[in-house]
């Protein structure tokens, strides 16, 4: 029997957003999944944040004396509580902490693990695990050989589940230990300026190759849009990676986002999100963005550039 | 000290094809380059290399990927494995993994094992755990400074936008992201003198590996097919001289920009 079941690890007491929209993909499934939240000193009020549709039980965790960076020890709580409760699927967010964690813990229960997914199907009784492929126009499905399979979702791939009221919910308290002590945390300066951004101006490859990206900086800073990249922009230093737009970097969601010099790569446009205006620009009429944008410039981004920079 | 450090080679072009039949990546002129954050974490372990220390260098990958080794060499490697069977293709993350930690194991033990965060192609980020946990080590991804006391790792780890202290006991794996430190490049006599280095060539029978539990034979996580994507959109196409266009623009970004100032926005 299938036991599909959504894994959080709860910082400052909070919950993550990525309950809610793991729940709307667990939903896409089609079976109710439970979810199981890790934290230090777990309270069972937290239940009540967790109901969501889809979900129908809350599994508390408690790992004491356990932080999120002490990866060993949480892998061998995971593992334990996917063993102990015979799950089948686990999902969760594709981000750093749960990766580093479920990683160990695909070792330790022989499970397969596929990232980055953006869509799930249920197929012969299998699981669609659909995802960009690199560097092509194409999605890929990928499938787990037998059980247990671990799957992390790209944040933004689904739109969050309704609350429900609370499920049932239980405690327990699984012990892991860690070779890892954390010391001291130092706040750096925030790096979100692009997540919430309304206006967002993106330099792909054609605007380095051409010698534009200054050009293109001039322009954002002109309409007060924040800059991002393509990967290889950040991939030469142009950006900081954290400013990196596709599937493998940031997701956004603009109002308004105008792309120069992007070919428009599966990979890319994967990270951006929602049904703001998009305005492409580049010099080939072939370009798959092209197909992706609401408004295409073919034209040279220099001269361009220099226009619209010029004017008032 | 023995440091290890695992390096990928990946294709410099991102355009590949897939193959319809196998659903594998065709890559399309073969040139390829060391992993971009890789590079960040030879340039710490060139740091952390101090006099005595020895300095190994992994990969797995096809012939091609010596070339990656040449430049890890040139950077103060001492010695170079090229991880190469037929038995190791197609594999996913925990059969790279398995390879990566079996060579760790056979030519080790290390105390300190680093890695890129994550490649550019797969950028799957699991290899350096996985293999971590095969060799029952700690590891700490993200790291962005690493300093060694004892037999005690100091290690600065970026998540978000924090920094945070941990210290890890030896043996540990660590994993570096891009943009971590400013890498040295290699001086054109080292990168010479690399070239003629010996490399070491390592099978699945060197390293006393089952060809069923790694490559295409032992993946768990198969891409079982592949879609083409159909872009939805008909995008509206300017044309006309550079300053109609730039007008155009222009007219176009001052109307979102205005009713965004209103509140909503305009879909044109």
């Amino acid at each position: 029997m299938s036991k599909t079941a959504i894994f959080i690890w709860i910082q400052k007491g909070r919950a993550t957003d990525s309950a809610a929209e793991l729940a709307a993909a667990a939903k896409a499934l089609g079976e109710p999944a439970s979810l199981y939240a890790f934290g230090a000193d777990l309270d069972e009020a937290l239940a009540a944040d967790l109901s969501f549709d889809g979900i129908d039980a809350v599994h508390l965790v408690n790992t004491p004396g356990l932080t999120p960076c002490q990866t060993d020890g949480l892998a061998d709580a995971a593992a334990q509580v996917m063993t102990d409760d015979g799950l089948t699927t686990v999902l969760l967010e594709a981000e750093p902490v749960g990766r580093d964690i479920m990683s160990r813990a695909a070792v330790k229960v022989g499970a397969g693990m596929t990232s980055d997914c953006t869509a799930l199907e249920v197929q012969d009784g299998a699981i669609r695990q659909i995802k960009p492929s690199f560097g092509a126009q194409v999605m890929v499905a990928c499938a787990v050989k037998g059980a247990p399979e671990i799957i992390t979702m790209k944040k933004g791939s689904y739109p969050p589940a309704d609350k429900t009221a609370a499920v049932p919910c239980d405690v327990r308290t699984v012990e892991g230990a860690s070779k890892i002590t954390c010391g001291k945390v130092t706040a750096l300066p925030s790096s979100d300026h692009l997540t919430g951004a309304d206006v967002v101006v993106v330099a792909g490859k054609g605007a380095i190759e051409s010698g534009q990206f200054e050009a293109v900086k001039a322009y954002a800073d002109k309409i007060g849009a924040a800059l991002a990249g393509s990967r290889p922009v950040a991939d030469q230093g142009f950006i900081p990676f954290d400013d990196q737009i596709g599937e493998s970097g940031t997701v956004i969601q603009p109002k308004l986002c105008i792309i120069f010099g992007v070919s428009g790569a599966i990979q890319f446009t994967e990270g951006i999100k929602g049904d703001g205006t998009i305005i492409a620009v580049n010099n080939d009429p072939n370009a798959p963005i092209r197909g992706f944008a609401d408004v295409f410039i073919c034209a040279d981004m220099g001269e361009l550039l220099i226009a619209m920079n010029a004017q008032d | 000290m023995k440091i290890a450090i695992c390096v990928k080679y990946v294709p410099v072009d991102s355009k590949v094809q897939v193959d319809p039949a196998t659903h594998a990546l065709v890559r399309g002129s073969g040139a390829g380059e060391i992993n971009p954050s890789d590079r960040y974490a030879v340039e710490m372990a060139r740091r952390l290399k101090g006099d005595g220390d020895t300095l190994d260098v992994f990969t797995m990958g096809p012939a091609d990927a010596v070339r990656a080794l040449k430049v890890v060499l040139a950077l103060g490697a001492d010695h170079a494995y090229l991880l190469n069977d037929k038995a190791f293709a197609g594999s996913d993350t925990l059969g790279t993994a398995k390879v990566l930690a079996a060579a760790l194991e056979h030519y080790g033990p290390y105390d300190v094992v680093l890695m890129g965060s994550a490649s550019n192609d797969g950028a799957t980020g699991q290899v350096g755990p996985m293999t971590a946990e095969l060799l029952g080590m700690p590891d700490v991804t993200d790291a962005v400074d690493l300093r060694i006391d004892g037999t005690t790792a100091s290690v600065s780890k970026k998540a978000g936008d924090a920094l945070f202290a941990l210290k890890a006991a030896l043996p540990v794996l660590v994993t570096v992201p891009f943009g971590a430190n400013e890498p040295e490049l290699p001086t054109l006599r080292n990168q010479v003198a690399a070239n003629q280095h010996d490399i070491i060539e390592v099978t699945a029978a060197d390293l006393g590996i089952d060809p069923a539990t790694v490559g295409q034979a032992g993946a768990l996580s198969v891409v079982t097919d592949t879609m083409q994507v159909v872009q939805k959109k008909q995008a509206v196409t300017v044309t006309g001289t550079v300053d109609e266009m730039a007008n155009k623009l222009a007219g176009l970004v001052e109307g979102q920009l205005k009713a965004l100032q209103q509140g909503g926005g305009e879909h044109v």
